[in-house]
C-alpha cells in the first residue's frame, strides 16, 4: 500500500498569531487535540519569535492554498474552531508579519532560508 | 572429543535460546516498563489507536507497548507524529528534530528503583535531544533520562534519580550511525552504566538511597512533547524496571538484529 500523506508541510508562526494559527490548524487537522500544534516559540529570527511545526500532510490539506477558500468545520473541530480566527491566520499566510509556509522541503533548511535560528534555552539534565 | 561436543552442543543451545528469546521475557515477573517494535502490526496513525499504519510514511498516534504493561505511547496532536518508515526489511520511527514525539500516561514505577532502557537508534545530528525519559533527572527525584547529543560537556548522558550530577557520559557525541544504546541504573545500589554496541562507555557509581523511582509519563523523543526534539530514528525500545546485567546480554543482540546492526 502506499501513504496517503504524500506532501509534508513547514510552518513558522510568529508568536502573536498562535492563538489564531491553531484555529487553523485545528480546522485543516485531524485531531481535537490540534488546536494545540502551536504552544511556545522556539525559534527567532533576532526580532520575532516563532512557533513551528513539520507535518506530513494529505493533498487535501493544500486544497485551500489553491482555492483561497477554507473548508467546512470538520467533526472534530465543532464546537471548538473559531472560523474567524483560522480565517485571520489563512490571510496571513506568507504575508509580510505573517504564518510562514513551505511544502515538500526539508524543515531545517527552510528554517535557515527564512532566517530563522532555535533559541537556545538551558535545559536541566 | 566429548569436550568438543559439549562445547558445540552448549554453542546450539545458547544460539535457540537467542533465536526463540524476546524481550517479554523480562517482563515475565511483573516488572513494569514497556516494550516497543515500530511495526505496522503496532502502530496506528491516530492516537486512539483506530486506524492503522499500512504503509511507509504513515504517520504514528498510537505505538503499543508489547511488555503486558499496558504503556502505549500515543501522540494526539497530528503535526507531532513521527512517521513510520521500512526499506522492506527494517522498521522504524522517524522524528523530523521539529516536534515529534511519543508519550505514556502516567507509569507507577513505586515498587522499583533499578532501570535498564535499550534501543537502536540512529542519531541525526549532534544537537542534545531525548531518547526517552521520565523527567530531568536533575530536576524529579526518582527520575530517569537517556539524551543523545550535546549534553553536559557535549556527550550523551544515561541517569536516574534525582540529584544533579546522577548521570553518566558517553564520552562522545557521534552521529549519523545506527548504535544500540543501553543505559543501566539502579538507585538502591549507585550504578550509573551506558553502553553502545554491547560495550561499556562509561560507568560509576553515585551515593545509593533507598528512594524508588517516580511515578511519571513516559516521553519518548521528547522532553514533554515540547522541547529536545529527536532528529534520527528508532528501531525499537525496551525499558525494564531491572538493572540486571542478563537484561542488556539477551536484550541488545535482540534490538541489533531490529535494526541490522552486527554486534
Amino acid at each position: 500500500m502506499t501513504t496517503q500523506y504524500t506532501h509534508r508541510v513547514t510552518i513558522a508562526v510568529p508568536a502573536p498569531l498562535i492563538p489564531d494559527a491553531n484555529h487553523l490548524a485545528l480546522l485543516l487537522g485531524e485531531s481535537s487535540a490540534d488546536i494545540e500544534t502551536f504552544n511556545q516559540a522556539s525559534y527567532t529570527d533576532g526580532t520575532t519569535e516563532y512557533a513551528v511545526a513539520h507535518t506530513v500532510v494529505k493533498p487535501v490539506f493544500l486544497g485551500p492554498t489553491q482555492t483561497g477558500e477554507l473548508p467546512e468545520t470538520p467533526p472534530h473541530a465543532e464546537g471548538l474552531l473559531d472560523r474567524e480566527a483560522a480565517q485571520r491566520a489563512f490571510d496571513s499566510l506568507n504575508q509580510s508579519g505573517g504564518i510562514l509556509m513551505a511544502v515538500d522541503v526539508d524543515p531545517h533548511t527552510q528554517f535557515a532560508e527564512w532566517g530563522l535560528s532555535r533559541i537556545e534555552s538551558e535545559e536541566p539534565v | 572429543m566429548n569436550l568438543i561436543n559439549n562445547s558445540l552442543l552448549a554453542y546450539y543451545v545458547r544460539r535457540a535460546r537467542r533465536s526463540t528469546w524476546t524481550p517479554a521475557a523480562l517482563f515475565a515477573e511483573g516488572q513494569q516498563g514497556a516494550w516497543y517494535e515500530p511495526k505496522p502490526q503496532y502502530l496506528f496513525q491516530d492516537a486512539a489507536g483506530t486506524v492503522p499504519v499500512t504503509a511507509d510514511g504513515d504517520p504514528v498516534g498510537y505505538m503499543q507497548d508489547l511488555s503486558g504493561n499496558g504503556n502505549h505511547a500515543t501522540q494526539s496532536t497530528s503535526a507531532a507524529r513521527p512517521i513510520y518508515r521500512t526499506d522492506g526489511t527494517l522498521h522504524w520511527l522517524k522524528f523530523d528534530g521539529v516536534d515529534d514525539g511519543l508519550q505514556t500516561g502516567v507509569i507507577d514505577y513505586s515498587s522499583a528503583s533499578s532501570i535498564t532502557v535499550m534501543a537502536p537508534v540512529y542519531k541525526g545530528r549532534t544537537d542534545s535531544a531525548i531518547l526517552t525519559e521520565s523527567g530531568p533527572v536533575g530536576a524529579n527525584t526518582g527520575g530517569y533520562l537517556f539524551g543523545l547529543g550535546s549534553f553536559s560537556s557535549s556527550q550523551d548522558v544515561f541517569g536516574v534519580n534525582g540529584a544533579t550530577g546522577d548521570i553518566v557520559r558517553s564520552g562522545e557525541n557521534v552521529v549519523e550511525e545506527i548504535a544500540i544504546w543501553t543505559g543501566r541504573g539502579s538507585i538502591s545500589s549507585g550504578l550509573r552504566e551506558i553502553r553502545k554496541n554491547a560495550s561499556t562507555l562509561n560507568t560509576t557509581t553515585v551515593p545509593a538511597t533507598p528512594d524508588v523511582l517516580g511515578n511519571r509519563n513516559l516521553n519518548i523523543g521528547a522532553r514533554g512533547q515540547s522541547s529536545l526534539f529527536l532528529k534520527g530514528r528508532i528501531f525499537g525500545l525496551v525499558i525494564v524496571t531491572s538493572a540486571d546485567e542478563g537484561v542488556y546480554q539477551l536484550g541488545e543482540p535482540y534490538l541489533a538484529e531490529l535494526a541490522g546492526v552486527q554486534l
